[in-house]
């Protein structure tokens, strides 16, 4: 009996340590470097911040990576859920492993990334919404969003009969106060008299917060409801739901089903070509570990996507909008302020 | 602010307040017979997982909050097995509760409930009661909630009435107290523990149910983002009644609700701050208000 008792205490124990650790999936697992070298095939790891699951920037992070398996073919592993303290050891796993290149998605990854890419040399490291280079094998991946928000900002504020639209977001630093400026500037060139309110509810993933900020903002008059979230949406989706006439406009994909009552229009800006762009440098040699900036591409298609809550007038008139962004003829000013 | 506005402040801060109230009420039962909870928080997220994925495979809210109740009583019994038999630590089974249940929930919402469309499930509707609910200002945040709200504060008068006035609180008490003694007495203090600790999970899964299955309609990862360790302190702040309790939460809601709507409102103030001000002012109101009081002696110690 004590045996049996403490062969199941130990395998419970085991059972925890993989329940409790983030999820590791690789295509290729058990191949090391040789088997690199000996097929030629690209191997990159993909190391995102939160989860797959959250509909949101990890969602494309994932998204990024089928991306990248598809278009180069390449061998693609990713762990996710993981905490800034142990970036540098999960950079560390892959280069050893023999991946050729490290993608750390999100500008918190790039401590790991500076200091591991100086103890692998042969192996490359990009930070996606990071700006580190280092002219050898550490680059970095950034657009220019507000041109992509400045879109959805246009359409929210034509779509809004109350003349106030509300965007929602977790925590403010540069890359989410830009997606806010872009919107509130993108509202403000369809409608001079618009009102943008804001509310960081302080955390993405909370969406009871989000739903009671989103609550809030209705009960302040907004009609349209835009914001930057990852498992927050699912709260404002619910609020709106519970709203008269509220639409919403969120982010990365079209994504209506998730709540076909309110979901009018996403601002499409899923960076997966911009990651395959630069992997395709890396095969070539051209790598040279700098930092790439991408702007709204002339050939990106629909910045916005229209669901049968989007009238058309309003979608056409967005897509022209972005036609004048991609030919420079609008410039949506960059601006990293967090509201105070 | 107007009326209106205060009104509204008060419906949200009495929906907030319901699931935390559902886990420490049954933490407060579960504490005073000696049996702690750290996993409070997990014993809520495998309520809300469960709850959804019953609602999503029965097509039923009743059902769903069933589930969610056997959800927590599960996480409740690895705690009972690990602690009231193999008198493990109770702090240590509940930290690593906590861990399994994150873990065992991100999966399974990968697995069973698939990330997207298949998620969402009906909410319950607000019943209205008449008159009550047209009293300015509380009427609406007293009288026009769902169902489960309604039950979660009259589970308040409830809890007091079974730990002050039934045999059963009393020997509940003792167990919490000096398990010797009571056991000494008759009372048998393991089975006494076991009920307990299965009502607390049972409640934290309702709970759990509350968040997922009143309010949001669809299960995500982490999805009580620690609400449960709010319960869990509420129980100490609350001095391990329910009516202390029961205002610790609504103190906290209600700074809670207050805070994410004065973003709303204008307010220019760091969104940092405001995130704070519900925890500040719990903590400075109930240091400042609450006349100490000691925890149950044998509380977390095994016998």
């Amino acid at each position: 009996m004590r045996i049996q008792l403490r062969v199941a205490a130990g395998a419970s124990i085991v059972l925890l340590a993989l329940a409790g650790c983030g999820g590791s999936s690789g295509s290729g697992s058990g191949s090391g470097a040789a088997d690199a070298a000996s097929t030629g095939k690209l191997k990159v790891a993909f190391i995102l911040p939160g989860s797959p699951t959250d509909q949101g920037y990890n969602a494309d992070g994932k998204r990024s990576a089928d991306l990248v398996k598809k278009e180069l073919g390449a061998d693609v592993a990713v762990t996710d859920n993981v905490a800034v303290p142990n970036q540098a050891d999960v950079y560390r796993q892959y280069a050893a492993k023999g991946y050729n290149v490290v993608i750390g998605w999100g500008g918190q990854f790039t401590d790991g990334a500076t200091s591991v890419s100086a103890e692998f040399p042969k192996t490359d490291f990009i930070v996606v919404n990071g700006a580190s280079e280092n002219g050898s094998n550490l680059g970095s991946i950034d657009t220019d969003i507000e041109q992509w928000e400045f879109v959805r900002g246009f359409a929210a504020a034509k779509l809004s009969k109350s003349g106030t639209i509300a965007w929602v977001g977790g925590q403010c630093f540069p890359a989410t106060a830009a997606n806010l400026h872009g919107v509130e500037e993108g509202a403000k060139y369809a409608n001079p008299g618009v009102k943008v309110l804001s509310t960081f509810t302080g955390d993405f993933e909370d969406p009871t917060k989000a739903q009671q900020a989103t609550q809030a903002l209705m009960g302040n008059g907004a009609d349209v409801i835009t914001g930057n979230l990852n498992n927050g949406w699912f709260g404002v989706y619910k609020a709106a739901e519970g709203g008269q006439g509220v639409t919403v406009a969120n982010e990365w994909i079209e994504s209506s089903n998730l709540a076909p009552g309110v979901i009018a229009a996403a601002v499409l800006k899923s960076q997966g070509k911009f990651v395959v762009d630069v992997l395709k440098k890396v095969q070539d040699g051209a790598f040279g570990g700098k930092h790439y900036q991408f702007p709204l591409p002339a050939d990106w298609g629909p910045a916005l996507s229209q669901s049968k809550l989007l009238p058309n007038d309003v979608y056409q008139a967005a897509l022209d909008v972005q036609k004048k962004i991609s030919d420079g003829s609008i410039k949506p000013k960059h601006d990293e302020t967090c509201p105070k | 602010m107007t009326s209106s506005s205060i009104s509204l402040l008060l419906v949200a801060a009495i929906s907030l307040a319901a699931p935390l109230l559902y886990a420490a009420l049954g933490e407060t039962i579960s504490e005073n017979a000696g049996v702690i909870n750290i996993q409070l928080e997990g014993m809520m997220l495998v309520g809300a997982f469960t709850g959804v994925y019953g609602a999503h495979v029965f097509h039923s809210t009743w059902l769903g909050f069933l589930c969610a109740v056997a959800g927590g009583v599960a996480l409740a019994a690895v705690h009972g097995v690990a602690c009231l038999v193999f008198r493990a630590n109770q702090i240590v089974s509940g930290v690593v509760l906590n861990i399994l249940a994150l873990g065992a929930t991100s999966y399974g919402l990968v697995v069973l409930l698939g990330s997207s469309a298949g998620n969402s499930v009906p909410t319950l509707a607000r019943v209205r009661i008449p008159l009550l609910s047209s009293i300015p200002v509380i009427g609406p945040a007293l009288f026009d909630q769902n169902v489960m709200v309604y039950v979660a504060f009259l589970l308040v008068p409830v809890v007091w009435w079974v730990l002050r006035r039934t045999g059963f609180g009393l020997a509940l008490q003792a167990v919490g107290e000096r398990p010797q003694a009571a056991s000494s007495l008759g009372v048998a203090v393991a089975r006494m523990r076991w009920l307990a600790l299965l009502i607390c999970g049972a409640l934290a899964g309702l709970g759990g149910g509350q968040l997922t299955l009143a309010g949001l309609g669809a299960f995500t990862q982490n999805v009580t983002a620690g609400r449960g360790f709010i319960a869990l302190a509420a129980v100490v702040f609350g001095g391990w009644r329910p009516w202390g309790v029961l205002g610790a939460i609504l103190l906290f809601s209600t700074a809670d609700a207050f805070q994410i709507r004065a973003q709303a409102f204008g307010a220019h103030i760091p969104y940092q701050f405001l995130a704070m001000l519900p925890y500040l002012v719990t903590i400075l109101a109930l240091a400042v208000l609450v006349r100490r009081r000691r925890a149950p002696s044998a509380l977390g110690v095994n016998v």
